[in-house]
């Protein structure tokens, strides 16, 4: 946090410090006379009439006696309580680390070099400049703005030596968002290694190399300085040529650090943190113990990961707690007049530039009397809003538009009110809103709590799934390849094997069904000579190694983890790796994620029982998570030579030839192969209608209500490897976070 | 029912509140800040798509607040986790709000708050009131925060600086000393020669400058002098001996008058032993006249020995008189407040081998305790903090033709006061930014120039500063017939008999216990720049504060 030049309101005459006599600089010489002569009275009393009295709570008890109910109560002591517990589930959060104390990005003292926070709240409608993006320094539009990179993370010397994992794509939506606003906008994004967040990020990013107006540069930066009239100047070396540019704003993306107070709280709960004070062995998907950490405590993760870490500790701790489940009740519809409260946040984020013509609509409807204007539905302006049609004996209300808050939220919200209430998706247009106002109200809504569910497909998600599912007392139908069971991590064929006899769970071969039919929610799947019935489906088929042939003098990482094992690489001298092999091009646009990480396991590996051998990874990007980032820092410690190319390096008769046309002899050239989608999804996709999107995997949504949700079947669930690469604990995580997400579904 | 305990209010905690409390488990929500909602509900948008963040979480917010399985509790911190059986135990600590349950959300008080701090929420771009109502989903407290204002939060002792400066705002120079006095010993010298961590903090700071709270300080300490002087005001009177146990404080500095002062207002016995022949520590011995006149500090100990204090002079603890013949002679405890007075050193060539090198502690020492003798023509210093200085500015005074100091970053980086550098080059003082020095050259055994190298700054390390990386090839040489290393200090420990049994850490300062001051041997205490390596004039006071009340805790026991 630091401090605004533009701020309105101060009331004070501005007038700066009294200056202290001294000694004059001829009469200092030779002698030791004190310097500074300290202020005269009158000094004194000018300098101390300037203090603000700090800004803080003066305890004038003005507000105390405005306040009507005596709620404000001064002396009010801090308590303490004591409560027995069954379990317990961390989830503190993140810290946005302070680039106060690096010095050279000049951020303390400069108004236009902000950080990434701040800029999200700039951008925000109910931010300090009400989402009008201007700079801090005078209120004038930037045009001109830089993002720099790595603030706070991959810094072995500041003791964070791990990768913020979010900062890039943070980045990315930020530079989107200013394009959008501004179309005259040039950024210019200062990087160490591009990483962004799964497939999503890699799409982003491909929009954002599409964008002329954004320029990415890969660079060190020296320095950053503000010049008196706001200008921010830039010093950075690119290819060892210093170079200076100057932009309106500086935005620094920050990392994001454990919470300042995990190391207390670890202490106290008795579980282990690593060096950067994340969680470090009690993640849902570890299953151990009662007490669970979730949400960016065990990495710095987006949403969409935070929430589903956060059922799969909901799941984790229900398995080890016996409790029934509550069957939620039915709201019954009543008559009466239908009010709209309308959300002008909501308008003016889904409808951007027509949101007043929709607003004009509406107001000139023959609703007009019935329309409720709310600056924020959700907040106690809604509430507000609900009180006053209470007072006018209104006995129905529908919520237009709103991205969040779900029916069931806002039912219970106008029940306070003695309302029935609705929310009218954010797809749904005005006109159709008008339309068919009274039906959103012709349906009880009733949780439906699933009963028979099918699973597809055959890996560590699906086996938690099913294991979680069968637990939670549902009839399972689990149909997969059978020679996917080859594939199966060790660990889990016990889990499997346990799971197969449960005789609430019923196994199918996947190319023995013959067809899915039936409404959403009463699916039958029909099987030769037989029938199932299913409520809700999930997908969840694991990923395969896009492997190569071996050769001689080419082989691939696994194939190397085996030689170093086996000790078999006499006679090797040179070693090259190959990054993104058959990853990111154009069959197959995504990063394989976990490449990168195997490729400096292997590379450390040779370093150690081969000082001598000579090792290059020639890489488009190191990409890694967390803090996977000592890999690298090891790496360069221990002389791998890192070459970073732009494009796809295409393979010639088994030969690697640089972009500039040189040929780089080795030994040895290990292809860094990456992962595919299993080969089962576009039968899968067949069979169940869904979309694949440009990987061949399955298309899901990953927006809050409908996590996982496949983007056109509202009773499909897609998990783990069906969706993107994922790694064994996020396809954990996934498995035990569906059960949670299927039942929250409504009907 | 079973019961769960949740921390923190993001998104994950939510989402795994309402699974367990829509399945019929009663939830604990704790946030340890007055608003629920983390970090996502700060972020206008959320990736991957594009939905406003507040959307994603106001639902999920607005049920945990209603259901009735879920006790959301803010300003709440976990204390304890007992593990019992099947089940925990939890101690959960929660912060007053300063308002209760009948608060009707009317904003009324909001709006007459006359105190206008910072948006925390907004990142500090904008203003609120001390009435926390900014984040969109305040909506459960009303949180009126505590008062404590930024200076006396970054003072090492907090002074309550806010009613000292309101108290001359309003003429009372007196009461003004008074407030000083109940946290700070020494006014005077601190109004001199304190890094101020306040001013850096104020708020004012950030309108136009901060407050000149250090000189305004110095003004009501002058002020009381001035009176002394001018016989308006008579001195304090000496305190009649005290009765309660006697206590031995090894060094007259900072920390060591501190804790005396301290002690002899609880009652205590208070005796120091200073090896030099004058009071104040590193405050004598190093910082110069100019800076610090030496009846300042004359003045300010005499008051400490009127409240009972003893003071013996010239006399070292060491090998004749040592820490066991103390105890022997009836000290119940020791304090160690030696300082760090040993400088380090170069490490590089040559070092060892010429006349013509000293180092800035014995140079200044020399200086201060008399001897005005012109040092040398040609002046190099080595540093970049305040003994650089203080170094560089001597030596101009002593009549050395030319003074340089060299530094291994650049000026951002210095860690000596910004005004002091201001102060050096007005008088002359060259400064040159990025040189390490690389060898010390000499000839018939006295020292004739030093040969450097250029940097430029690299990687970041542990303080955050980048470190000086020399460029290959650059090496230069220049002449001088004096070199005062300024590098830095580490505490003297060799006067420590064998076998004293105290833990030294391996960079030889005391091991102690932070809150208590003591040491491994129970009736030993230390504290100031002898625990922490060479630091500021305050934080040794505040060492001070605290072994004082380790040693009365100590001795009450």
């Amino acid at each position: 946090m630091k401090k605004d030049k533009f701020i309105p309101d101060f009331s004070d005459v501005p007038q700066k410090r009294t200056r202290m006599n001294e000694l004059h600089l001829e009469e200092r010489k030779e002698n030791f006379l004190e310097v500074e002569k300290g202020f005269t009275e009158e000094q004194a009393l000018i300098e101390a009439q300037r203090c603000f009295s700090c800004r803080r709570c003066l305890g004038c008890g003005l507000c105390l006696a405005e306040c009507d109910t005596e709620a404000i109560k001064f002396d009010m002591k801090d308590a303490s309580r004591e409560t027995e517990i069954d379990g317990v589930i961390i989830a503190p959060g993140l810290d946005v680390f302070s680039p106060d104390k690096l010095l050279h990005l000049g951020y303390k003292d400069n108004c236009n070099i902000i950080t990434s926070i701040e800029l999200e709240r700039i951008l925000s409608p109910t931010g300090p400049y009400k989402g009008i993006l201007m700079r801090p320094f005078d209120g004038t539009y930037p045009h001109k703005i830089a993002f720099i990179q790595c603030i706070g993370a991959r810094e072995e010397g500041l003791g964070r030596d791990y990768c913020g994992n979010i900062c890039c794509s943070v980045t990315l939506k930020h530079s989107l968002e200013i394009m959008k606003r501004f179309v005259d906008a040039r950024i210019t994004i200062f990087y160490r290694d591009m990483r962004p967040y799964g497939k999503e990020g890699e799409l982003q990013f491909g929009e954002v190399l599409d964008k002329k107006s954004i320029k990415l540069v890969n660079c060190e930066i020296d320095s950053i300085r503000q010049n008196d009239d706001g200008q921010v100047m830039i010093t950075y070396n690119k290819d060892n040529n210093e170079q200076e540019e100057g932009f309106d704003l500086a935005v620094l993306s920050v990392a994001q650090g454990a919470e300042a107070e995990t190391r207390n709280l670890a202490r106290t709960a008795g579980i282990k943190i690593n060096k950067y004070g994340f969680a470090e062995d009690n993640s849902p998907a570890r299953m151990n113990g009662k007490i669970i950490s979730a949400g960016s405590f065990i990495e710095p993760c987006n949403t969409m990961d935070a929430v589903l870490s956060g059922h799969a500790a909901a799941t984790a701790l229900l398995k080890q707690l016996n409790t029934s489940e509550v069957q939620s009740e039915c709201i019954v519809p009543v008559d009466g007049e239908t009010a709209i409260l309308v959300c002008e946040y909501g308008l003016k984020n889904i409808w951007k530039d027509h949101a007043d013509s929709v607003l004009k609509k509406l107001t000139e409807s023959s609703f007009k009397d019935l329309v409720y204007l709310s600056s924020f539905a959700c907040k106690k302006d809604g509430t507000g809003k609900l009180q006053g049609m209470k007072e006018n004996d209104i006995k129905r209300v529908l919520l237009f538009p709103c991205y969040g808050i779900n029916s069931k939220m806002f039912s219970l919200m106008a029940q306070k009110y003695n309302m029935q209430g609705a929310v009218v998706d954010k797809s749904i247009s005005v006109e159709e809103m008008i339309m068919r106002h009274r039906e959103f109200f012709s349906l009880p809504k009733k949780k439906c709590i699933s009963q028979k569910v099918l699973i597809l497909g055959f890996s560590v998600s699906a086996i938690i799934a099913c294991d979680t599912l069968l637990d939670f007392g549902k009839e399972v139908i689990w149909a997969f390849s059978d020679s996917d069971k080859e594939y199966i991590l060790p660990g889990y064929k016990e889990k499997y094997e346990l799971l197969s006899t449960n005789r609430n769970l019923a196994l199918l071969d996947l190319k023995d069904i013959i067809e899915v039919e039936g409404d959403y929610f009463k699916r039958k799947i029909k099987v030769s000579g037989n029938e199932y019935e299913a409520d809700r489906i999930i997908v969840a088929t694991s990923s395969r190694k896009h492997e190569t042939e071996e050769k001689p003098k080419m082989i691939s990482n696994s194939q190397l983890a085996r030689r170093i094992a086996e000790n078999d690489l006499s006679g090797i001298n040179k070693v090259v790796f190959l990054q993104c092999h058959g990853s990111r091009n154009v069959e197959f646009p995504f990063c394989s994620r976990f490449c990168c990480k195997e490729t400096l396991e292997n590379a450390l590996e040779i370093r150690r029982s081969y000082p001598d051998c000579e090792i290059s990874i020639i890489h488009r990007g190191i990409r890694l998570k967390g803090a996977e980032e000592e890999l690298l820092t090891a790496s360069i410690e221990a002389n791998v030579n890192l070459i970073k190319v732009e494009n796809e390096i295409i393979l010639d008769n088994d030969k690697v030839i640089m972009p500039d046309g040189e040929e780089i002899e080795s030994d040895l050239i290990v292809l860094a192969t990456g992962s595919r989608p299993h080969n089962d999804l576009p039968g899968i996709s067949r069979l169940l209608g869904l979309e694949l999107d440009e990987g061949k995997f399955l298309k899901a949504s990953n927006e809050m209500g409908s996590l996982l949700q496949s983007s056109n079947n509202r009773d499909v669930w897609i998990l783990g490897n069906a969706r993107d690469i994922t790694s064994i604990d996020e396809e954990v995580i996934q498995g035990l976070a569906i059960a949670q997400i299927i039942d929250e579904s409504v009907k | 029912m079973d019961k769960v305990l949740i921390i923190g209010t993001g998104i994950a905690s939510l989402t795994a509140a309402m699974d367990l409390a829509e399945k019929g488990i009663y939830v604990y929500l704790l946030e340890k800040e007055a608003f629920a909602g983390g970090l996502l509900s700060k972020l206008n948008t959320v990736f991957p798509d594009d939905d406003p963040s507040i959307c994603k979480i106001a639902d999920l917010l607005f049920s945990a607040r209603n259901h009735p399985n879920i006790e959301l509790m803010t300003l709440a911190k976990l204390k304890s986790l007992k593990p019992e059986e099947t089940k925990f135990k939890a101690k959960i600590h929660l912060e007053s709000k300063r308002t209760n349950d009948d608060c009707n959300l009317c904003d009324r008080c909001a709006e007459v708050c006359p105190a206008k701090p910072f948006n925390t929420f907004n990142e500090g771009l904008s203003l609120r009131t001390a009435i926390d109502t900014s984040n969109p989903y305040s909506e459960e407290v009303y949180y009126i925060e505590k008062e404590t204002p930024a200076c006396i939060e970054a003072c090492p002792v907090h002074i309550d600086i806010r009613k000292y400066i309101g108290l001359i705002a309003s003429r009372d120079y007196l009461g003004a000393l008074n407030v000083i006095r109940e946290k700070n010993p020494l006014p005077g010298i601190c109004g001199r020669v304190c890094n101020h961590p306040c001013e850096t903090a104020c708020n004012r700071k950030k309108y136009d400058e901060a407050i000149s709270i250090d000189a305004l300080k110095r003004f009501v300490s002058d002020y009381e002098l001035a009176l002394y002087r001018e016989g308006k005001l008579s001195p304090l009177p000496i305190k009649a001996p005290s009765t309660k146990e006697k206590v031995a404080i090894i060094g007259a500095g900072p920390a060591g008058l501190t804790v005396a002062h301290d002690l002899a207002k609880m009652g205590y016995r208070p005796t120091i032993f200073e090896r030099a022949p004058v009071p104040g520590g590193m405050l004598w011995l190093c910082i110069p006249e100019y800076r610090l006149p030496r009846d300042i500090i004359q003045v300010e100990t005499e008051q400490i020995e009127r409240l009972g204090t003893e003071i013996i002079y010239n006399h070292p603890i060491g090998s004749e008189h040592s820490l066991d013949d103390l105890r022997r002679e009836g000290f119940k405890a020791i304090f160690i407040g030696v300082g760090a007075h040993k400088g380090l050193k170069l490490r590089i060539p040559g070092e060892d081998d010429f006349k013509g090198l000293l180092d800035c502690i014995i140079y200044l020492t020399r200086v201060n305790l008399g001897d005005k003798t012109k040092p040398g023509k040609k002046v190099i210093v080595i540093g970049g903090g305040n003994s650089a200085i203080d170094s560089a500015r001597v030596s101009l005074r002593l009549g050395c033709d030319e003074v340089y100091i060299l530094y291994r970053r650049s000026r951002l980086e210095m860690p000596a006061n910004s005004w002091e550098v201001d102060a050096a080059e007005d008088e002359g003082v060259n400064l040159h930014f990025l040189i390490i020095p690389e060898k010390i050259i000499g000839e018939n055994g006295r020292v004739t120039g030093i040969r450097c190298l250029k940097s430029k700054l690299g990687k970041l390390d542990a303080s955050g500063r980048r470190q000086p990386v020399p460029i290959p090839g650059s090496e230069f040489e220049i002449e001088c017939d004096l070199i005062i290393p300024a590098i830095s200090q580490e505490p003297d420990v060799s006067w420590l008999a064998a076998g004293h049994g105290l833990e030294i850490s391996k960079w030889n300062s005391f091991n102690i216990n932070t809150r208590t001051g003591q040491t491994n041997i129970p009736h030993i205490f230390a504290g100031g720049d002898a625990v922490t390596g060479p630091q500021t004039v305050i934080k040794a006071i505040a060492a001070g504060h605290i072994a004082a009340e380790g040693i009365d805790k100590y001795l009450s026991n």
